[in-house]
């Protein structure tokens, strides 16, 4: 009782100096060209080690709070600036509340909308317990002991479906008994992983790359010298390459745009600049990862509040970011919700002209079919994914359908998967590229 | 003066939410010692406050923390008659004026070239924080 008192009270003595101390950073700036820097940085890092103390439902809370409050932020300062009143900034504004309304009818006027807006938000949380739960569910040892063949056969016998879910969480609890015993070398290609089953190495390269970015990225901010985010960086994809095999590092790189957009959502911007001059390639998955956050994240989970769509064709400031952001946030939400085929159908019938324009949401869905496939070979779900059919009394969205998903997929699944299992390639289909490109360039099927 | 405005709105925000949650921890106690996990939160916060803070900041915090705590003790310790006696009030001002003089030595002597304060204050440096938890696709 005596210790809770002590630091009950030193809490709101700690942030008073801490404020003082911030209107002394901005009154006397160490650099006059950006006074609030410093001030800035230290807002970051104390908000950051906050965050770190919440639940997941409080951080939730905060996600979207925070999100929405830099939301009119923006505004007021658009406002105050006469931005707002530009021809362009409106016809932006307006459309993006006609998109949102249209969102919100979509899910709350009609009760079939409503009754898939709950699925998906029910598919999505029971994603989200699979691999937050993970180590109950395997019995994952916590002295760090781990019989790795024993663990993935307990991962495949919760059927199909978990077990995807479940071997990326045991990939990156398996990398993580690695950390802090340098070098950290051969994680996936050692002798103690030489028995893991050819199925399991997407998603356990996917638990690899989570755990690597997510013990890196906590040690950069926004405000780090540039060369130390380099560094960083450089590191993360050092590591990869010394622990992934052969052709499944994109699965590991991928994970980097999940954690950087989920956790430190105001770093995606620095990261993009910086890895355009590291590797174009890393970059690529970077925003396809991204993309894959955006489907998870607490704003776009409550059914018919907001719309990860629009964040994922806003976010990335070029082409290549915007394809791989569209092409992993389809890549989630089909995966996700491939129980559920008339989800993606409902989705299709709002946005299908969108998603017309390019071949990115399609890439998702063909490639996460790609990859399920391998993981869970005759997959009962993809099988019935790839035979239902919409309501043909709404032609638009039959056509729809076999355009944008049946048909990429079937060509995914028997043309693109087996060429890139045979080049052994899988890697490559966590980023968006065109796949019949790839196969020209390995030398075909 | 926008992304300024942001961070400070971030960081009250994460503040208020930082109170709810410790005041949730205390009604959903766990473990044997109700308040350990709300005192090692205080605690991790604290320090990462700190760590942002310059030389003379730190010393003004330590000086406050350190009367704080005495006085705790005080009233805490040895159930509360520790705040009836004089002698541990006396030696308590006299320690802390001691202190504050022994820091106003160290800041006189730790003045920047213009005589402003060490506003060095950590800028940029990650906070050391436990690593965070699992959301949605990723585990803890």
């Amino acid at each position: 009782m005596l210790e809770f008192a002590k630091s009950a009270i030193r809490v709101p003595w700690a942030m008073s100096v801490f404020g003082a101390q911030q209107v002394a950073n901005v009154l006397l700036p160490c650099d006059f060209k950006q006074p609030t820097r410093q001030a800035n940085a230290a807002f970051y890092s104390v908000t950051q080690a906050t965050e770190d103390q919440f639940t997941d439902l409080l951080w939730a809370s905060f996600q979207v709070g925070d999100e929405l409050q830099r939301g009119l932020m923006d505004l007021v300062f658009n406002l105050l600036t006469f931005r707002a009143f530009t021809p362009r900034y409106i016809t932006r504004l307006s459309s993006d509340i006609a998109e949102q309304s249209a969102e919100t009818l979509r899910v709350l006027t009609t009760g079939e909308g409503f009754r898939l807006a709950f699925q998906e938000a029910r598919n999505n949380f029971e994603v989200y317990n699979l691999v937050k739960h993970v180590h109950q569910l395997l019995n994952i040892p916590s002295t760090g002991d781990f019989d790795l063949s024993d663990l993935i056969n307990r991962a495949y016998a919760l059927g199909q479906y978990p077990d995807l879910w479940t071997v990326e969480g045991l990939g990156h609890d398996y990398a993580d008994t690695f950390w802090g015993k340098e070098p950290i070398r051969n994680i996936l290609t050692g002798a103690t992983a030489s028995g893991l089953p050819d199925k399991s190495l997407t998603m356990m390269h996917a638990g690899l790359g989570l755990s690597f970015a997510q013990h890196l990225m906590p040690t950069i901010t926004p405000y780090s010298p540039v060369p130390e985010i380099r560094r960083v960086l450089q590191e993360f994809v050092g590591l990869v390459q010394d622990n992934a095999r052969k052709g499944y590092e994109g699965a590991a790189y991928e994970s980097l745009g999940l954690v950087t957009r989920t956790w430190h959502s105001q770093m995606v911007a620095i990261v993009d600049q910086q890895l355009s001059e590291i590797d174009q390639e890393v970059l690529s998955y970077f925003w396809h990862g991204v993309g894959r956050a955006l489907y998870f994240l607490p704003l776009y989970v409550v059914p018919g509040f907001s719309s990860p769509w629009r964040a994922a064709d806003r976010e990335a400031p070029h082409e290549l970011g915007r394809r791989n952001a569209i092409a992993g946030l389809s890549w989630a939400s089909a995966l996700v919700n491939i129980k559920q085929p008339e989800i993606l159908a409902s989705l299709l019938r709002y946005r299908g002209d969108q998603f017309s324009k390019d071949d990115s949401f399609s890439n998702g869905v063909m490639s996460t079919m790609a990859m399920a496939n391998d993981t869970t070979p005759e997959d009962v779900y993809i099988s019935a994914f790839l035979k239902y059919r919409p309501d043909s009394a709404d032609p638009r969205l039959v056509d729809l359908w076999n355009t944008l998903v049946i048909g990429p997929c079937e060509k995914a699944l028997q043309r693109y998967y087996p060429a890139l299992k045979k080049h052994n390639r899988l890697g490559e289909v966590f980023h968006y590229q065109s796949l019949e490109k790839l196969l020209g360039r390995l030398g075909g099927v | 003066m926008r992304d300024f405005t942001k961070s400070m709105m971030s960081y009250s925000w994460a503040t208020s939410m930082f109170s709810l949650q410790q005041m949730l921890n205390l009604l959903t106690p766990q473990g044997r010692d109700p308040t350990a996990k709300v005192t090692e939160a205080f605690n991790n916060v604290t320090a990462a406050v700190v760590e942002q803070l310059g030389d003379t900041m730190k010393e003004t915090f330590r000086i406050g923390d350190r009367m704080q705590q005495e006085m705790v003790d005080m009233m805490l310790g040895n159930f509360g008659l520790g705040a009836l006696d004089p002698t541990r009030w006396m030696k308590m001002a006299s320690s802390m004026i001691q202190q504050s003089a022994e820091a106003a030595k160290k800041v006189t002597g730790g003045t920047t070239a213009n005589g402003a304060p060490a506003a060095d204050g950590g800028a940029g440096s990650a906070p050391s924080a436990s690593q965070p938890q699992g959301w949605g696709p990723m585990p803890q």
